[in-house]
């Protein structure tokens, strides 16, 4: 056994570490010992043939990094979901003033930030890292997003948007797949344009929603203020409708048979709702006027709120999954036909479905992300 | 030992000036460098390989985001490895609701896959009783020497990356080598003639 000297300027050899004089003394001892060197040998070999394997690359880490250059990349401002606290959901009756009663929350709820999460991916990485820009927000998340052009995008649970790395150099365009709320910096040299499944969305600076989700049957767009130009992708620039302030265009994508008949632009007029054309696919609406954007179901998720009119517990239950990242079941058809008005601003989702049981009797297990509704228990 | 830049460093320094400059492509090429070994390092602290990745993703990100403040780094790699440390040691506390300290005596240190032995000249047997003298080094011992052999990390880095003394590495390195040393010796002692003469062919 060679002592703790040798052993040691052994180690720092194969470390990388020795000085010439130290790899002199060891070669001094080994011509002595050549045992010791046919074992120093074979170590030595096993050593460096580990630096070998190393350099192999991983087939996933291209990709590990095209999603990191991506959030490194994208120029979004690190806010600001809108939390709020438990408050009391409001499950109305139909025909209840409800509108009252979510201005009185909304004023009482104030905005709250918190930490919001969201991840973002690339789809086609290339030399330059970023062809395409893409954001995400999960389900159960909301974020929001800084164009380059100074445009902020508030992107709904389980949404996303994309835009080229070339946005803004003569038109500003973005892909939208889910919801999101847009509010456009101004700028009559570079149109912006919302391209969705269905309808493309032109605009010269305004805020406007968007909803369009793959499984949602419509598109709506949302007009808060500004002017918008709406039309159909399949049919770009024949088929344009404008639409005003307070303007709700709803696209029927199940009807996608359009003609090649112009559609009028839309007025606004007292009737709720007027369709034009083809009323199958495109109708539009008007906005009650004494509403303000946090207490309008297609605005109020901003501020953190999902508001629901009238809908039935199918219909909502889409929503809350989005909106909870939860898997919502039904066991009982009669339970699914409740139907809800109200706002939930909880926090977690057996407060809200807590709350939908004050008004409809129903019960629910929550297995993990799956939440099961059944009729209620005796 | 303390020339971190004369030991295959030497892509560091420029790396760390052009990303320092903004460039996508040296980024890029720093992450390949690292990814792997730091996620490695991780993962011998958070024992999740999904955590692992998670966390030097993290890392990454901090160091593009914060590229500006490059030059100012001595060490490129020591503060890789010294982020990728400290923000799993914050991960593990986080979960265990306490502040933990250089946790060595719970690490798990996971050795890269060995190239095919034959290739080595040697048996089967020998490279897996060598194998097994590294899994059975005590864990500070551990991970000293896969930080020094795999990663090719210099002393004075392990040093400086697990709060250590240089003297306490060199000393580890030692322990380590000569129990690697007697699996071999154990093996050469037990050789048929024919294998012994095999070898030497």
């Amino acid at each position: 056994m060679p002592d703790q000297r040798i052993l040691l300027l052994f180690a720092r050899k194969l470390s990388g570490e020795a000085s010439p004089e130290e790899l002199r003394e060891l070669e001094a001892y080994l011509r002595e010992h050549p045992e010791e060197q046919y074992i120093q040998e074979i170590l030595g070999n096993w050593w460096e043939s580990g630096h070998a394997g190393l350099s192999k690359p991983d087939a996933g880490e291209e990709e590990r990094f095209s999603r990191i250059w991506q959030q490194a990349s994208a120029t979004e401002e690190p806010v600001s979901d809108v939390r709020i606290y438990p408050t009391p959901v409001f499950p109305l009756r139909r025909n209840w003033p409800w509108r009252r009663w979510v201005a009185a929350a909304a004023v009482l709820a104030g905005l709250l930030l918190t930490a919001y999460y969201f991840i973002i991916s690339e789809k086609t990485p290339t030399p330059s890292f970023a062809s395409t820009n893409e954001i995400v927000a999960k389900k159960g998340t909301r974020s929001k997003v800084l164009l380059p052009d100074g445009t902020q995008v508030w992107l709904n649970a389980d949404s996303r948007l994309s835009y080229k790395n070339a946005f803004g150099d003569s038109l500003r365009e973005v892909v939208l797949e889910g919801e999101a709320y847009f509010d456009v910096v101004k700028d009559s040299r570079r149109p912006f344009i919302v391209h969705t499944s269905g309808i493309n969305i032109r605009v010269l600076g305004t805020a406007f929603t968007v909803k369009s989700y793959p499984r949602d049957p419509t598109i709506e767009a949302t007009l808060l203020r500004g002017l918008i130009e709406v039309e159909k992708n399949n049919q770009p620039r024949s088929s344009r409708i404008l639409l005003k302030p307070n303007e709700k265009l709803v696209y029927n994508k199940s009807m996608n048979q359009m003609t090649s008949g112009a559609i009028a632009p839309g007025e606004k007029e007292d009737s709720t709702v007027r369709e034009i054309n083809k009323p199958e696919t495109i109708s539009i609406s008007t906005l009650a006027v004494n509403s303000t954007d946090s207490t309008r179901a297609e605005t109020s998720w901003i501020y953190g709120k999902l508001i629901f009119e009238g809908e039935s517990f199918r219909q909502l239950a889409p929503q809350m999954e989005r909106w909870f990242n939860v898997k919502i079941l039904f066991r009982d058809e009669k339970a699914a036909a409740f139907r809800f008005t109200g706002v939930f601003e909880s926090e977690n989702v057996s407060d809200a479905l807590h709350a939908l049981q004050l008004t409809a009797p129903f019960s629910y297990t929550i297995t993990g992300n799956e939440i099961w509704i059944d009729k209620k228990v005796k | 030992m303390d020339s971190a830049a004369a030991h295959n460093d030497g892509l560091l320094p420029p790396l760390q000036l052009r990303i320092a400059a903004g460039d996508p492509a040296a980024f890029r090429e720093l992450f390949h460098l690292y990814f792997h070994k730091l996620s490695a390092f991780a993962c011998s602290f958070v024992k999740t390989e999904e955590v692992a990745a998670e966390i030097t993703d993290e890392i990454f990100l901090r160091i593009w985001n914060n590229r500006a403040t490059l030059p100012e780094i001595g060490s490129l790699r020591v503060y890789l490895y010294r982020a990728v440390k400290n923000e799993s040691l914050n991960y593990l506390s986080r979960k265990a609701k306490q502040h933990l300290y250089e946790p060595f005596d719970d690490i798990h240190i996971r050795l890269t896959d060995e190239q095919n032995p034959e290739k080595l000249m040697i048996s089967r047997e020998l490279s897996q009783r060598i194998r097994e003298a590294v899994e059975s080094l005590p864990p500070r011992c551990k991970i000293i020497f896969k930080l020094v052999k795999e990663d090719g990390l210099r002393y004075q880095e392990v040093a400086d990356i697990l709060n250590l003394s240089v003297k306490t590495v060199d000393a580890q390195m030692v322990i380590a080598v000569s129990r690697l040393r007697e699996a071999v010796k154990e093996d050469f002692h037990q050789l048929s003639p024919k294998t012994f003469k095999k070898i030497h062919d």
